[in-house]
């Protein structure tokens, strides 16, 4: 196989720091099966073991592809098959060691944190070993070389998040979700296969050094490229989690915070986003899918941050907030210029993985105490997190951090993502004509203006999420605590059921398992951008100064329209008899979610998720089962008629026969007899 | 050497055998009749192996066989009709019908639950 540049002397060592990559995990996710499930300690070592070798044998590998890469590494060694041999190897550059390196830290965050968090679990040993295996699976995507070893890992992914998601296999929710995730992502996949088959057939070789060669690809027709691309983009949809396939990922809350972690910023969504960038260059061949993912890109953007601002429950906003800023990343790539290639989406995808795995481990660890994630203040006077201040400083400023990356404010790495793909789209908008890409400039524009917009509404979901969370109630009396944040039109707070006292197991300290975790993790969010603008990625970043400036006054111009909102719904609130008049504080002290000041169908249509879980219902659902039970009719009707009517012969067979059966012994004695006769006189017959 | 007497005797023994079996109601009468009937069939196998001068005597071979096996049997039979007196006080075959199907019409699998 060929070597793409590389020296001689490094090629063996990047070799095989590609093959531990891919095999250390899995080997302990093997062993993670068999560990007596009574030591704790053994299976938390081999899960952070596991993944802990698996970072190390990346960053050997980032540190050995500076000149280059390598493509066409065996790992498994050839397959034969009839039609051609494929080759099943690996393949170690700077954007396969990049990623896998991102991906081994947020999946050893994950298993450092839920050593502590988990630490309740009975079934913790499975957990430990099928997380190893999806991060198995997940750097098998980003190593592979070879179409189908990358179709191997990214279906063991979707096994693995089936069996993650539904882990609290007790509970029905838990069931639904994970099998909710499992079909989704599944339909998208059948396109994805047939994408595969149809390059596979196309061009002849399964191999992704060879497939995107200049000369590979210029031998494929507009059409062959153009219908590979769009399978390929409904399998992304699916597993990336955008509109029209995008519902199990709010659904997928229901697993482990850990394994939310997991999968939003390592795994499982981020895998699509990967392989856009891994074959962009068969995307670069056709325009019109592209131009089918920006529009995909930027209504799952702003659709899914409007949903974010509407949500009640801290993991549903991170969730939303998830599939927008994916969509972010699919758009770098949908409308990424030539020039820049797929730095700009690459960028997203590392500050994304960063910020949000801290966030959601922050959500996990403010809720370990509290047992929910609901935010501000629950109608039925429940638990909730709202006052994380007062219980937990250091978690709340992390949480901030985290947001203030999810809300793109300068500093901080989500800004100079979000900037990178806008700048791209910038460029693309501006001189798109330049590279050829001159039918992409609406999809440029697009992108640019729906990026914004979506720039000026996460920021403001982000700071209504620090609002209803982060906040010490300072002003009210200890047993009212978190009473003032009312997330609803719920009745006046004296009729409420007064909140639970405050609970001393509440003001525990964070595990230092999980709050080490989180410190390590808040250095990318912070420090992404700066580590990013280096050679790290592969490809260029355009950055614009109008662009940066227009996004940093949205987003800035979110956060205070959050205030005010908070600040109006607050005034809206205190009109109101019984709420502020009966604890006899000034009106300014009530404050209300903000998302409050929409008008409340809206709300309900956001929260909700734009009713495409009753689409799936009418358009898919509906018609499968009925499908199903016209099999079923047909299967018990037609089918089975036929062995019941064997029965039916047989029974009546029997019933004649038993008239014989008279128990008389002369009678049966009298017909042997004459069966005797008939059988002489037929034996001297046929002679 | 004629065949005939051998034959005719033969011929006897069938129908007084067969006469017992089918006739007769008493159990070990029965049995006699079936005694009958085998051996007309003995003789009839000794009568030929005379009759076509076996070099292998096949004839007289089958004739042990066959009484041996007609030994067996009996002592089955009458075990078979021992127990059936002990429990009935007769050996009547026109009264002892418990294994027939009943008449009423049922299948009779349920008699037996």
């Amino acid at each position: 196989m060929t070597a793409l540049a590389s020296t001689a002397s490094d090629v063996g060592d990047i070799a095989w720091a590609a093959r531990f990559v891919v095999v250390l995990p899995a080997l302990a996710a093997l062993a993670g099966a068999v560990v007596p499930r009574a030591s704790r300690t053994a299976i938390s070592a081999l899960g952070v073991g596991g993944a802990l070798a698996a970072l190390l044998a990346a960053l050997t590998e980032l540190a050995g592809t500076g000149g280059g890469g390598v493509g066409g590494v065996a790992l498994l060694g050839p397959a034969p098959t009839g039609a051609g041999t494929i080759e099943l190897s690996l393949r170690a550059d700077r954007l396969s060691a990049v990623v896998a390196v991102m991906v081994c830290v947020v999946a050893l965050a994950v298993q450092v944190y839920s050593v502590a968090y988990q630490c309740d679990d009975r079934r913790y040993r499975s957990f430990a070993s099928v997380v190893s295996l999806f991060t198995a699976a997940m750097l098998i995507v980003v190593q592979a070389d070879d179409l189908l070893l990358l179709l191997i890992g990214w279906e063991v992914m979707g096994l693995c998040s089936y069996l993650l998601i539904g882990h609290d296999s007790e509970r029905s929710a838990a069931r639904h979700a994970a099998v909710k995730a499992f079909l989704v992502t599944r339909t998208g996949d059948i396109g994805f296969v047939l994408g595969i088959v149809t390059l596979l057939a196309a061009a002849g070789t399964s191999s992704i050094s060879r497939l995107l060669r200049p000369e590979t690809l210029e031998q494929l027709s507009t059409a062959q490229v153009t219908a590979a691309s769009l399978l390929l983009i409904a399998g992304v949809v699916g597993k990336s989690a955008q509109l029209p396939l995008q519902t199990w990922l709010p659904d997928a809350m229901e697993g482990p915070t850990p394994v939310s972690a997991l999968i939003h910023a390592a795994t499982m969504v981020a895998a699509g986003g990967y392989v856009m960038a891994r074959l962009l260059p068969v995307l670069a061949e056709a325009p019109a899918a592209r131009a089918v993912l920006a529009v995909i890109a930027s209504a799952s953007m702003l659709a899914a941050a409007l949903a974010a601002l509407a949500q009640s429950d801290l993991k549903r906003v991170l969730a939303w907030s998830t599939i927008s800023q994916v969509a972010y990343l699919l758009a770098g790539i949908a409308v990424a210029p030539h020039s820049l290639g797929a730095a700009p989406a690459v960028m997203q995808l590392l500050s994304h993985a960063a910020f949000k795995s801290l966030l959601f481990l922050c959500a996990g660890a403010l809720a370990y105490r509290v047992h929910t994630t609901a935010m501000g203040r629950v109608p039925s006077g429940g638990p909730s997190l709202a006052g994380s201040w007062a219980r937990s400083p250091m978690v709340s400023v992390l949480l901030t951090l985290g947001l203030a990356a999810l809300a793109g404010i300068p500093p901080l790495s989500g800004f100079w993502s979000k900037e990178a793909v806008l700048g791209a789209a910038e460029a693309t908008a501006l001189d798109g004509g330049v590279d050829g890409a001159g039918s992409l400039v609406w999809a440029g524009w697009l992108v640019l203006l729906v990026g914004l917009v979506t720039g000026f509404v996460t920021a403001a979901y982000a700071t209504r999420a620090w609002l209803l969370v982060v906040p010490s109630p300072a002003d009210v009396p200890a047993e009212r605590s978190g009473g003032d944040l009312v997330t609803d039109d719920s009745p006046p707070a004296a009729l409420l059921p007064s909140p639970p006292r405050r609970d001393p197991l509440l003001h525990l300290p964070v595990p230092p398992a999980m709050s080490w975790t989180l410190l390590a993790l808040a250095v990318p969010t912070v420090l992404a951008g700066l580590l990013l603008i280096g050679p790290v990625v592969p490809g260029e970043i355009h950055l614009s100064s109008v662009t940066g400036a227009l996004a940093t006054t949205l987003a800035l111009a979110g956060v205070a329209a959050a205030g005010a909102a908070e600040h109006l719904a607050g005034q809206r609130l205190s009109g109101r008899p019984g709420v502020a008049g009966a604890a006899g504080r000034p009106a300014s002290a009530v404050r209300g979610d903000p998302v409050l000041v929409l008008p409340p169908r809206v709300r309900a249509w956001c929260a909700g998720g734009f009713g495409f879980d009753a689409l799936h219902r009418a358009l898919v659902v509906r018609p499968t089962a009925s499908l199903a039970r016209t099999v079923t009719v047909g299967d018990h009707d037609v089918v089975d008629a036929y062995p019941r009517a064997g029965a039916v012969v047989a029974r009546w067979l029997g019933a004649a026969l038993r008239l014989t059966q008279t128990g008389r012994t002369t009678g049966y004695l009298g017909a042997l007899a004459v069966g005797a006769v008939v059988v002489a006189l037929a034996g001297v017959g046929l002679r | 050497m004629h065949l005939w007497p051998a034959l005719l005797l033969a011929c006897v023994l069938v129908a007084a055998g067969l006469y017992g079996v089918l006739a007769r109601r008493n159990a070990v009468l029965v049995l006699i009749g079936l005694e009958l009937l085998l051996n007309a069939a003995n003789l009839l196998l000794v009568t030929f192996d005379a009759a076509y001068a076996d070099r292998l005597h096949s004839g007289q071979v089958m004739t042990l066989f066959v009484v041996t096996v007609a030994a067996a049997e009996v002592g089955v039979a009458l075990a078979v009709v021992l127990l059936l007196f002990r429990r009935r006080g007769d050996v009547d075959l026109l009264t002892a019908r418990d294994l027939g199907e009943p008449r009423d019409g049922s299948t009779g699998v349920e008699v037996s639950r």
